[in-house]
């Protein structure tokens, strides 16, 4: 009985380091991008669908790529201006952020249920890269991880110009909402 | 006469000025469903191209305003849940084969995304869409896609 008692625990221990151990991903995450600025009767927002994610459950190393192409909006003008313009994306073609789940002890990765998390890295867009630190939310559901967070850049930290002209439309700074569902990789 | 004859082309000119500006400004996205592609090839040609010269493939297939039409096998159905309020489902199509390193995803425009449902992984397709690039993912681990949007799906 002890025996058996002895292979349960170790079997539960090594599923448990066996979640804690693995990665997760997804090439279909989704980033929203709002430069909207106040008072303006246009929107400035755009989504990416093909955002690939990479999760290390172990030690909370989270990364993001991007094509700066893959972001749609409604109007093909502003989607030219924001390619050719504004992130030159023939230049710079990938937008990527590395970082570190500060509180990844935290979320227990076994465990169903919404952990509140600090996301702390290095955002990469347009040949910049600066620090970047956001809160976020971890919702574990059985095998699947959904990550979601919002936080803003100031584009001039990224060479981004916004020309006088269209101030009144454009907002100095831009909106970055994600939200990824991750599976096992 | 001359006189009213200039104000009379003068206006003509800015109100055709103006009703191009109008037009551009408000002009919408390429309807892949309905555009004659720019470039017509399979999955295997495409992945070839990059493979042999990323530069030149890019010039060629990656752009906002060319339609590139791909034959392939459909491999799997990725489908988005909405995570807020007023967000569609969203589904992405991966093609390829197990044994390939390299896929193609397409994400499906949203006007489009009903016959995405009625797929199923292994059959041919033919579909439609925007080519944002090549990511390599070099620092993920992960193995290459080449992206596309805003696609639709021609055939079966």
């Amino acid at each position: 009985m002890m025996k058996n008692f002895f292979l349960i625990c170790t079997g539960i221990l090594l599923g448990c380091t066996t979640a804690q151990a693995q990665k997760f991903y997804t090439k279909s995450g989704r980033i929203d991008f709002n430069a909207t600025a106040v008072n303006s009767l246009e929107k400035i927002e755009a989504v990416n669908n093909t955002v690939t994610c990479v999760l290390d459950a172990a030690t909370g190393a989270i990364q993001f790529s991007l094509l700066i192409k893959s972001f749609t909006f409604e109007r093909a003008l502003m989607q030219d201006h924001f390619n050719e313009n504004y992130l030159e994306s023939d230049t710079y073609p990938k937008a990527e952020f590395k970082g570190t789940i500060s509180n990844n002890s935290g979320v227990d990765y076994t465990k169903d249920g919404d952990y509140a998390v600090t996301v702390t890295g290095k955002l990469t867009l347009h040949g910049q890269t600066h620090d970047v630190t956001s809160t976020g939310k971890i919702s574990v559901q059985g095998d699947i991880i959904n990550t979601s967070a919002s936080f803003s850049v100031l584009l001039s930290d990224y060479k981004v110009q916004v020309p006088a002209l269209v101030s009144d439309k454009v907002s100095k700074t831009a909106t970055i909402k994600v939200a990824c569902s991750l599976e096992t990789l | 006469m001359n006189k009213r004859l200039v104000v009379s082309i003068v206006v003509v000119l800015i109100l055709v000025a103006a009703f191009y500006a109008y037009r551009e400004y408000n002009r919408a996205p390429v309807n892949t469903a309905n555009a004659t592609p720019t470039a017509v090839l399979t999955g295997v040609e495409l992945i070839a191209a990059f493979e042999k010269d990323e530069t030149g493939a890019t010039k060629r297939y990656v752009s906002l305003d060319n339609v590139v039409s791909i034959q392939d096998t459909l491999l799997k159905i990725k489908t988005n849940k909405p995570s807020q309020p007023g967000e569609k489902e969203s589904y992405m199509l991966i093609l390829g084969t197990r044994n390939r390193k390299v896929s193609i995803r397409c994400s499906m425009d949203t006007t489009f995304s009903t016959a995405a449902t009625t797929l199923t992984p292994g059959e041919p397709v033919i579909v439609q869409g925007i080519c944002s690039g090549y990511n390599k993912y070099e620092d993920l681990g992960l193995d290459p896609d080449i992206v596309f949007v805003r696609c639709s799906l021609v055939k079966k």
